[in-house]
């Protein structure tokens, strides 16, 4: 019981958005193929 | 290699053997020994799983891969961060909350100790053998360029990451690989400059990523939906999901490496730092690799990289002879109109794949004289353009990046298999003394123990033919089933620990038959899609054992 309210301390003390760095980490990976796709549309023989 | 090679490597190496050593001297408990008392930042996670990833064959191999067929190779890691978020959200809180020393102690809590023997041992079998190929690998390729005796590399690198590992356990990997990965990708940097640096002065960055396009070395997605294709933008988005889900969230020696934070935030960051960084350094690998060709239409390359394969008597053979010089000549030709002001792009394109021809013809005819030929040399490439276009020095740095990128992997693999030994098996089953000392001393016995026998797998690795091609599919075969037995027990809260265990068992029953089938060409199937096969299958039979005991459960509290 002590030790499952220090992990929810710990927890409410991150205060860290991690859906923005969720959705970043996604649209990060969006662009990087929109690139790949973009350089290979370019070169396609 | 001359002496100063010599120099920067082996004080490389040793410099980050002492420092794990000595910075971890103080381990006096088998939770220091195993998660190093939860004291790394997110900055020491995320590089150290991204080392443990990245082992040698990744360096070697990967820029081969660029310069053989293009940069498509990148579209395998399209999964990786949807799994660090996955990972991130469901799979890190369970461990945090239940203090777990291995991944596999949370499926006894959720289902039954079976469960978790099943799944310890299914890790055991497929990440020992693996271990013993980290080694073998790179050794294999390092001893036929250098003409280095292959047993004593195998055992320089197995002896080294042994002795640091041993001595200082999670901690001492974590913290050598933060520095390996620095010094890997300083190498690979280096590497990339020096690459720029051969082509001839006309020649820039943006003409040598033209004409690698113009060759067809910079077509990267492969949108077609084809289920034998290896890697296509749907595979890697798909199949690299379950198979990085499963890596990641469930293998040991991936899952020791966050569970080593000093927070969940600091895990979470770490698991945040690679799904960040991981595609765009695969790229830049890649790239290094498609620039490494480009040199080549430039500076002369041998007409097969693994030169030491056959003896210098049969490259006389007068065949032989006649395809190189005309290979050569077919080099010429193509450099004059690479470097001439206007050249149709055909042109060029028509004279490579003539010379493409000519590599694959005296391939072929090695092959008839020497049936012992390893015709597939794409692994060889980027040591061959290291030693024949780096500056003594710089030579020593990028030997020093491989056996970096071995040990730290194999590092990573020793200390889980170790856990594993320890906290599943020897702890769970035989004896729990309960005297920290002693639990401690078997944990460095069985990293000694397993350490051993990844080198004695690495000595004997060469008698197998297609050991290497096995090993690499080996985790595909494994990591479905546990990925669908870890998938239950999160997602499915009344699969109960019958009906998991029979559904892992009838999963690897199922990935093991559609892999052998492959093998034996009866069906055709990337590897990839083991992993979502095998996952989707644990579930299925999983829910409906569970949907048959219930019912058997209902007729017997009516009777």
């Amino acid at each position: 019981m002590e030790e499952q309210a220090e992990n929810k301390i710990s927890e409410s003390k991150d205060t860290t958005n991690w859906k923005a760095w969720y959705w970043g980490l996604m649209i990060f990976l969006a662009v990087q193929i929109a690139i790949y796709l973009f350089i290979t549309n370019l070169y396609t023989i | 290699m001359s002496l100063i090679d010599w120099c920067v490597l082996l004080f490389t190496l040793l410099a980050i053997v002492l420092y794990g050593s000595w910075k971890t001297r103080k381990n006096k408990n088998l939770e220091s020994y195993l998660k190093g008392n939860n004291s790394e930042n997110w900055a020491t996670i995320g590089l150290s799983i991204m080392a443990t990833q990245a082992s040698a064959i990744t360096f070697l191999s990967t820029p081969g891969q660029a310069y053989e067929s293009g940069m498509g190779f990148v579209q395998f890691y399209f999964g990786l961060p949807l799994a660090m978020i996955l990972i991130s959200i469901f799979f890190l809180p369970i461990y945090y909350r239940l203090k777990v020393y291995t991944a596999y102690q949370y499926l006894e809590q959720r289902f039954d100790v079976r469960v978790r023997a099943f799944t310890a041992f299914l890790f055991l079998v497929s990440r020992g053998l693996a271990a013993g190929i980290t080694i073998y690998a790179p050794a294999i390729i390092l001893s036929t360029l250098l003409d280095w005796n292959l047993q004593l590399t195998c055992l320089l690198i197995g002896g080294l990451v042994i002795v640091y590992t041993v001595s200082g356990g999670s901690r001492a990997v974590s913290l050598t690989q933060k520095w390996q990965m620095t010094i890997i990708m300083g190498g690979m940097f280096a590497a990339f400059f020096y690459v720029l640096d051969s082509f001839p002065e006309t020649i820039g960055l943006s003409e040598g990523i033209d004409i690698a396009g113009k060759l067809g070395k910079m077509e990267i997605i492969d949108t077609t939906f084809d289920l034998k294709e290896k890697y296509t933008i749907w595979s890697g988005l798909i199949a690299g999901l379950f198979l990085f889900l499963s890596y990641f969230g469930t293998d040991q020696s991936q899952v020791q490496r966050y569970l080593g934070g000093k927070t969940l935030k600091a895990s979470r960051m770490g698991l945040m730092f690679n799904g960040i960084l991981k595609i765009p350094m695969q790229f830049f690998i890649l790239f290094i690799g498609a620039m490494v060709f480009v040199s080549f239409q430039f500076n002369k390359p041998p007409i097969i990289f693994n030169t030491s394969a056959t003896n210098i008597e049969t490259q006389k053979q007068e065949s032989l002879v006649l395809i190189e010089s005309n290979y050569n000549l077919v080099f010429e030709e193509k450099k004059e109109a690479l470097l001439a002001p206007k050249t149709d792009t055909k042109t060029i394109q028509f004279l490579q794949a003539q010379q493409d021809s000519l590599r694959n013809s005296y391939k072929a005819e090695m092959s008839k004289i020497d049936e012992g030929y390893e015709s597939k040399d794409s692994d060889y490439i980027f040591l061959t353009f290291v030693l024949n276009f780096l500056p003594h020095g710089l030579i020593g740095l990028l030997l020093a990046v491989i056996f970096s990128a071995a040990m730290s992997s194999t590092a990573g693999e020793l200390n889980a298999l170790a856990s594993t030994t320890t906290i599943d098996f020897y702890k769970k089953f035989w004896k729990d003394s309960g005297d920290e000392k002693k639990d401690l001393m078997v944990s460095k016995l069985l990293t000694v123990a397993w350490g051993v026998l990844a080198i004695i797998i690495a000595l004997t690795a060469g008698l197998f033919e297609n050991l290497i091609q096995l090993v690499n599919i080996l985790g595909s075969i494994f990591y479905g089933t546990i990925l669908g037995v870890f998938l239950l027990a999160f997602f499915f809260k009344r699969i109960g620990g019958t009906a998991a265990f029979i559904g892992g068992i009838f999963g690897q029953i199922v990935v093991l038959s559609c892999h052998f089938l492959t093998v034996y060409e009866v069906i055709e199937l990337g590897y990839l899609l083991y992993n979502v096969i095998g996952s989707l299958t644990v579930i299925t039979v999983g829910i409906i054992i569970q949907l048959f005991i219930n019912q058997k459960h209902k007729l017997g509290s009516n009777n």
